[in-house]
């Protein structure tokens, strides 16, 4: 009971502090009305039940976990607080959609949204390595999402070295946790070959962190190529649709990034044969070109001795013709003077001179009368 | 143009992806044109040390998984 006077600005004190002290953080369910965005970053809307209570909400658009509208169910953690000028409301800590129908709807939204935007687009998928040697593993310590990613990785790939970040994969904390996992990883010094995500599956609302708006452009903002698996049967979460592959369980998402390493075994079997076989042909080849070169080169210095020998019967035969003797066997005579002069007219001798013939066989000594 | 050449020491500092990597290579250029023997025996012996060293990484390989130091999950 207080009998002193205070004034209205001392009262909204205390009452605040009352609130606080009473509702530290509340969370309120219910249908989304009056929703609107000021100023790019201020969010007003009321929640309303279906006995027609309404409350107000002030919040911040990083709240937001996507787009949304009235008529949706949401889930709002709050505190209330008396403004002095704007009077009472509750101040939003974190939003969540709520409800099958709201949670359809909200993805619907951001799908548009963000496909507008060109974040699920084909030309913006990335290769994964063929051989992955350092993993950052997104999901819940201890869960069974981990241990099959963990057992299949092992059993196909022990090269790989996998760091695993420990969050939550469902309700109110885990689209932060996600994000700040996801930052970490792209912002740590080490160099990562891939970014995993996983969880196993659940109900549409277990699932709902993954078509989060901040977790989706996490997903298709990290700077590691992504693998995003959320085991379920139902249509793709928003984070799948982002990321670099998406496989249909965690196991499937370390069979499709990790190769087999029985198979790799032998592969390299299979290379040391196919290198043995590959230099075969040079072997051959050079072979071949030697033996081409051998016989080229016989056959060229056979050409080049027939060619000598062929000059040197010509020579014989010419030199033949001209043999002096063989024409003195025909009968003719060389006519010399005694001096040795070559007689070649009557007029080169006078009655008298000795002169010498020669024959084929022998000479002759004759004076001319 | 032959396989680029790496030191046998080198090998070991490489990643598993970077050997595969300069294997493929080997094997591509042998369905090159511009093969003699002599660049043919040295693509030979640098592919059959590709695959001795991931051999040797295979035989020695041990799954490996640590938890971030940071635990994301308040």
């Amino acid at each position: 009971m207080l009998d002193l006077p205070i004034t209205p600005s001392e009262f909204i004190a205390i009452l605040n502090q009352s609130l606080e002290y009473a509702f530290p953080s509340v969370v309120i369910e219910g249908e989304l009305s009056e929703f609107r965005v000021s100023k790019n970053r201020w969010l007003y809307f009321s929640l309303v039940d279906e006995e027609g209570a309404v409350l107000k909400f002030f919040a911040t658009v990083y709240m937001l976990p996507g787009p949304l509208e009235d008529g949706m169910k949401v889930l709002v953690r709050c505190s209330p607080k008396h403004h002095q000028a704007y009077g009472f409301s509750m101040q939003a800590q974190s939003i969540q959609v709520a409800g099958l129908g709201s949670l359809k709807r909200a993805s619907d939204l951001l799908l548009a949204k963000l496909t507008e935007e060109g974040l699920f687009a084909p030309e913006r998928k990335r290769a994964l390595p063929d051989y992955p040697e350092k993993l950052a593993v997104i999901t819940s310590s201890g869960s069974a999402a981990e241990a099959d990613f963990l057992k299949i990785a092992a059993a196909r790939w022990p090269l790989a070295e996998i760091t695993l970040a420990n969050v939550h994969v469902q309700g109110e904390l885990a689209p932060s946790e996600i994000v700040k996992a996801v930052e970490f990883f792209n912002n740590h010094g080490e160099s990562y070959d891939a970014l995993v995500l996983i969880r196993g599956g659940g109900s549409v609302e277990d699932l709902a962190a993954f078509s989060t708006e901040s977790v989706v452009r996490a997903v298709a903002g990290s700077r590691i190529p992504t693998v995003v698996a959320i085991g379920h049967e139902v249509d793709l979460s928003l984070a799948e649709m982002a990321s670099d592959l998406h496989a249909s369980t965690p196991s499937n998402a370390a069979e499709l990034l990790l190769p087999d390493y029985a198979s790799e075994k032998q592969n390299l079997v299979s290379a040391k044969m196919n290198l043995n076989h590959l230099l075969e042909a040079p072997v051959v080849n050079a072979e071949n070109s030697l033996s081409q070169a051998k016989s080229s080169l016989e056959q060229d210095m056979m050409l080049l001795l027939s060619d000598a020998s062929s000059d040197i019967i010509s020579l014989k035969n010419l030199l033949e013709a001209y043999n002096p003797v063989r024409v003195l066997k025909n009968g003719y005579a060389v006519a010399r003077l005694a001096t040795g002069k070559l007689l070649r007219s009557k007029k080169d001798v006078k009655t008298g001179d000795e002169v010498e013939l020669t024959l084929s066989d022998g000479m002759i000594n004759m004076k001319v009368t | 143009m032959t396989p680029r050449k790496t030191m046998k020491k080198d090998l070991k500092t490489l990643k598993y992806s970077e050997l595969r990597e300069q294997l493929d290579e080997v094997s591509s250029w042998f369905s090159g044109d511009d093969i003699d023997l002599d660049k043919a025996t040295d693509a030979y012996a640098k592919g059959m040390e590709l695959i001795a060293e991931l051999e040797s990484r295979l035989k020695t390989a041990k799954a490996k998984v640590e938890k971030t130091k940071q635990d994301f999950a308040a």
